[in-house]
């Protein structure tokens, strides 16, 4: 599982900037702090450790939404360095543990971006690699110095995406298996994570299917409605597991309803049986929290795919009582045994509450739960601190005035009706 | 400040302005919980005020909100005694003595007002909206104390109980080795344990040792003339140090102003090993204004990479608590 990843000169965060994926990370800051960015690099470097991106990092991944490496590194004059430092942790099990740092550096004159150095730890090997500057420069591997147990050598490597592979056969004994372990977690990454983007389009009133579930929903929520209507035509648990929190959050029941080749997803209020809802006419917040907890579901078998979701705003339109409820639910998955990795990013005070409670009664340990702030400082330059959360589920650090608007505008409001003479 | 109040006071007609009065101080955000929850006196004496105790039911209700929230400390209990008790945590008063508490603000005695406040501001970045919001509410004022020992004077002259638990001290620790505060410093922290005023000693030598190397680097490149060389010479040879040297090195006046310190051989061991290069270049300091530079806004995020974070959660999250 991959536990940890640190990012430096990236879009703001000129700073080493690291992220623990705890089984609940959540990601709160002010608005253009650098949340999303710092959220979204789990979609890209996932992206990126596919066999399917064309350079280190995939610019093609819809997390990026069309920027060029240039603009994905810090620019000046935050920093002058045209490269991006990524660390990479994974925690299995002693044989399994690795750690992977790679920097990737732009060579806008070659119009390419290329892992200028790598180092790979794992118990027992430790290596460092170097790309070698004098290389051909449209040639698609290169040549890289690589130290490793005393020994130098170089050799021709080709990247897919972040994937180091020798090229032909080399001098340097094991090489293939010493990349074999982080291959193998490089490939479990590129189909690991689940991205849900803050803007969640509407789903279609009815769908068509035709026999596969879609393999990830997609960043704007596409493909929810699909995976429903699969799993109820095949009456396996991801429909009922769904449809049990619609029924205890907003009083709802999830149901498919089959018109000819075609299937739509309906509700019908708990009170009213009889009355049958397309999704598509119900409220907004139910609508954009269905693709929240489809993909939470999915994630939940131990032996599911998308185990690491990257969520934004996951409360988005819900009044604050569901909020609550949502705030529960992330604590309950949780804090279950082998439980998914949930990192959200999310402006609730309601879900921060509800993680606070959780930790107060000991619903979930305060070490499964990382809470980060993220600021913006001056020059735009964004840091993200990792506020631990004391004894009474306090985050130690956190900002004193944010979430106070609302009880100091109350307090302001009652002072004012005292002194106006109206009570 | 958190402070809760025995129901059984609301029963006796005769308090019915402290009483409000003392609800009106839930108007400047200090938290006030009538206990037992749900206390019938409460109930009956809202209903009596009409309107106007619904106002204090709500603003009652918000502040129980806020304790849920900052989850602070109580600091004094308001019961029914004759006597106050400003010896016991929390303090018990009588309800005179809890309102004299609660209308003064919190005194935040510092050396010198202008540097250190622009010091406090800075280093704490994080809590700056809500100093503001305390000092408009009229809960904290930054008060100018001058040296160590004249703040000691003050603390020992400071008769008022209430006075007394309302100032908060900070100072600096003088020390030229981690753990080893001066005699005067330790004196001050003594004298305020003794009287019961709060008082945080800042771990470091003093205010400016929270500069971090970078923010001086960059104010020796803003410098001009002579001046200009011998400072950045100095700033970057302050980068190079340990953080414990960076901590309790003399910023004013460098080493040589430490030369007749009468624990100077304390400093002199815990710089030992430098090279010469370095040591020359800390020989003088930054001189008496480098502490000015907070002033001039220092970036958070060089003084979030600067090891402070855990000190100054610490002191502000103790003054919000107070205050």
């Amino acid at each position: 599982m991959l536990t940890s990843v640190t990012v430096r000169n990236y879009r703001s965060f000129v700073d080493p900037t690291q992220l623990l994926l705890r089984p609940l990370t959540l990601v709160f800051g002010e608005n253009n702090s650098g949340k999303s960015a710092l959220l979204r690099l789990l979609p890209l470097l996932a992206d990126s450790a596919s066999d399917r991106s064309r350079g280190p990092l995939d610019l093609s991944s819809p997390s990026v939404r069309g920027a060029s490496f240039a603009e994905l590194h810090s620019r000046p004059p935050l920093s002058s360095r045209p490269e991006i430092d990524f660390d990479l942790s994974w925690e299995g099990g002693n044989a399994n543990d690795l750690e992977y740092r790679l920097t990737v550096r732009s060579f806008p004159e070659l119009r390419r971006n290329l892992v200028r150095s790598f180092h790979i730890s794992t118990p027992g090997i430790s290596l460092d690699a170097e790309l070698v500057p004098d290389f051909e420069p449209s040639a698609e591997s290169l040549p890289y110095r690589i130290k490793r147990n005393g020994g130098e050598e170089e050799r021709l490597l080709r990247f897919s995406g972040l994937t180091p592979h020798p090229a032909g056969q080399g001098h340097l004994d094991n090489l293939r298996v010493e990349f074999r372990l982080l291959h193998d977690l490089l490939a479990l990454l590129s189909d690991g994570v689940q991205w849900l983007g803050s803007v969640r389009s509407l789903p279609d009133r009815e769908v068509a299917f035709w026999g596969e579930s879609p393999s990830q929903i997609s960043p704007e929520g596409g493909g929810t409605v699909e995976a429903l209507v699969a799993d109820q035509l095949r009456q396996r648990r991801l429909f009922p597991a769904v449809s049990e929190w619609f029924e205890r959050v907003l009083g709802l029941r999830l149901d498919v309803e089959a018109r000819s080749e075609r299937f739509a997803v309906v509700l019908s209020p708990l009170s009213e049986p009889t009355l049958r809802v397309n999704l598509l006419d119900t409220g907004e917040g139910i609508t954009q929290v269905l693709p929240v907890v489809v993909a939470i579901e999915r994630a939940r078998p131990a032996d599911a795919g998308r185990r690491l979701l990257a969520l934004e705003q996951p409360e988005l339109h819900l009044h604050p009582t569901a909020q609550r409820s949502l705030g529960d639910y992330l604590c309950d998955v949780a804090s279950a045994p082998d439980p998914p990795r949930l990192v959200v990013e999310t402006h609730s005070e309601n879900v921060l509450l509800s993680v606070q409670l959780a930790v107060v009664e000991k619903r979930i340990p305060r070490e499964s739960v990382a809470i980060y702030w993220i600021s913006s400082h001056a020059k735009g330059r964004s840091s993200a601190e990792l506020l631990p959360l004391d004894e009474l589920a306090r985050p130690r650090g956190w900002p004193p005035d944010v979430f106070r608007e609302r009880l100091e505008q109350s307090r302001e409001l009652v002072s004012s009706r005292i002194r106006s003479g109206n009570s | 400040m958190r402070v809760t109040v025995a129901a059984t006071l609301f029963a006796d007609d005769r308090r019915r302005s402290a009483l409000v009065e003392l609800l009106g101080c839930v108007e400047r955000g200090h938290i006030v919980e009538v206990l037992p929850a749900g206390a019938p006196e409460l109930h009956a004496w809202l209903e009596e005020l009409g309107r106007l105790g619904e106002d204090f039911g709500e603003l009652l209700e918000l502040a129980i909100e806020d304790a849920a929230r900052s989850a602070g400390q109580i600091r004094a209990r308001i019961v029914e005694d004759d006597t106050s008790d400003w010896t016991s945590d929390p303090y018990r008063l009588t309800l005179d003595d809890g309102l004299e508490l609660l209308r003064r603000p919190l005194y935040l005695m510092v050396e010198n007002k202008r540097r250190d406040g622009a010091f406090l501001k800075a280093v704490g970045w994080r809590y700056s909206s809500a100093l503001e919001r305390l000092q408009k509410q009229y809960r904290l004022e930054i008060s100018h104390g001058g040296g160590l020992d004249e703040i000691c004077q003050m603390i020992r002259e400071n008769k008022g109980a209430a006075s007394r638990a309302r100032t908060f001290v900070v100072c600096d620790s003088d020390a030229l080795a981690p753990g080893r505060p001066s005699a005067v410093s330790t004196n001050l922290v003594d004298t305020c344990q003794a009287v019961g005023t709060a008082c945080h000693r800042l771990r470091r030598r003093a205010s400016e040792n929270y500069l971090p190397p970078a923010a001086v680097v960059a104010w020796a490149k803003t410098l001009n003339g002579k001046a200009r060389e011998p400072h950045l010479k100095r700033a970057r040879a302050f980068g190079r140090l340990t953080p414990d040297q960076r901590y309790h090195y003399n910023m004013k006046r460098g080493h040589g102003g430490d030369a007749r310190h009468p624990h100077r051989d304390i400093g002199a061991a815990l710089f030992n090993g430098l090279d010469e290069p370095t040591m020359n270049a800390l020989d003088t300091g930054f001189g008496n204004g480098i502490g000015d530079l907070f002033g001039q806004g220092v970036d958070p995020a060089l003084l979030q990479k600067d090891d402070q974070r855990d000190e100054m959660s610490a002191l502000f999250e103790a003054l919000l608590e107070r205050a």
